[in-house]
C-alpha cells in the first residue's frame, strides 16, 4: 500500500502534465492534483492491468470525490490501455483503483491547458 | 517503407497545420507531432486508395500509445475521404496504418487556440 504523489512539470507554454506512476495496488492512495485553470484535460493510462478497474475521480472540496466522464457521459474507467478526455473540471483530480492483483502496475498521465 | 514525418505550419494567429503526405504503405513509419497547446483538433484525409485505414492514436509520454477519438465518443478510424474533430488532446498525436492497398493519401490536422486566451 504506497502514496502515490503527482509529479507534475510543464511541457509547453500553458501545457502541464501531470503523472501518477507505478499504481501497484487497490489500497494505493494516489494525493490529487489541482489545476482548475487548465480546463482542457486528456488523460491516458497504461501498463498492466491485470485485472485492475482504475477510475478518475473529481472534488471541488478535497474531501467528497466522484467519478468523472469523458464528454460522451460514459464514466472515466479504465481497463486496459486508452487514452481520453475528461468532460469535467474540478478543483481536484485523483485516480483509484480497485479490483487490483498481484502483478498490477500502471501509470496515469494527464496533459491539461 | 518510407519514414513520413509532420509538416507544421502556422497558417493564421492561432492556427496550426500538420500535414503527414503521401502515405502508401502499410510499412511507412509516422512520426509524431506534438501540440497539445492547440486542443481544437480537425483532421482530414484525401487522395487515393483502392483501400485504406488509418487509426488517429495519441500517447501523454511519446511511448505508449492508444486510439484517440471524434465528438460522439467513436474510435478515429480514416478509412474513407473524410473530416473529422479529434475529442483529446494527448502531448503526441500520430498515425497508425492498418491498411494501405494502391494508396496515396494525405493526413491533414487543423488545431486551433484562442490567441487572446491566456494562461
Amino acid at each position: 500500500m504506497a502514496t502515490i504523489s503527482p509529479q507534475s512539470s510543464w511541457i509547453a507554454r500553458g501545457v502541464h502534465k501531470t503523472a501518477w506512476n507505478n499504481l501497484t495496488g487497490s489500497g494505493d492512495t494516489l494525493l490529487p492534483q489541482t489545476s482548475p485553470n487548465l480546463p482542457d484535460k486528456t488523460v491516458s493510462v497504461d501498463g498492466t492491468f491485470a485485472s485492475a478497474v482504475v477510475t478518475i475521480q473529481g472534488s471541488n472540496d478535497g474531501i467528497a470525490y466522484s467519478t468523472l466522464n469523458d464528454p460522451t457521459g460514459a464514466a472515466l474507467t479504465f481497463t486496459a490501455d486508452a487514452i481520453k478526455q475528461v468532460l469535467e473540471n474540478p478543483a481536484f483530480i485523483r485516480g483509484v483503483a480497485s479490483g487490483a492483483t498481484g502483478g498490477t502496475d500502471v501509470n496515469i498521465i494527464m496533459v491539461e491547458s | 517503407m518510407a519514414t513520413i514525418p509532420p509538416i507544421g505550419e502556422w497558417v493564421s494567429r492561432g492556427v496550426h497545420k500538420t500535414t503527414w503526405a503521401n502515405i502508401t504503405n502499410i510499412s511507412d513509419i509516422i512520426l509524431p507531432q506534438s501540440a497539445p497547446n492547440l486542443p481544437d483538433k480537425t483532421v482530414t484525409m484525401s487522395g487515393t486508395f483502392a483501400a485504406v485505414t488509418l487509426y488517429v492514436i495519441g500517447s501523454n509520454d511519446g511511448i505508449n500509445y492508444s486510439r484517440l477519438h471524434d465528438a460522439n465518443g467513436n474510435e478515429l478510424i480514416l478509412d474513407s475521404v473524410k473530416t473529422e474533430e479529434v475529442l483529446e488532446s494527448p502531448a503526441f498525436m500520430k498515425l497508425e496504418i492498418g491498411v494501405a492497398l494502391i494508396a496515396d493519401v494525405d493526413v491533414i490536422i487543423y488545431e486551433y487556440e484562442d490567441p487572446y486566451y491566456e494562461t
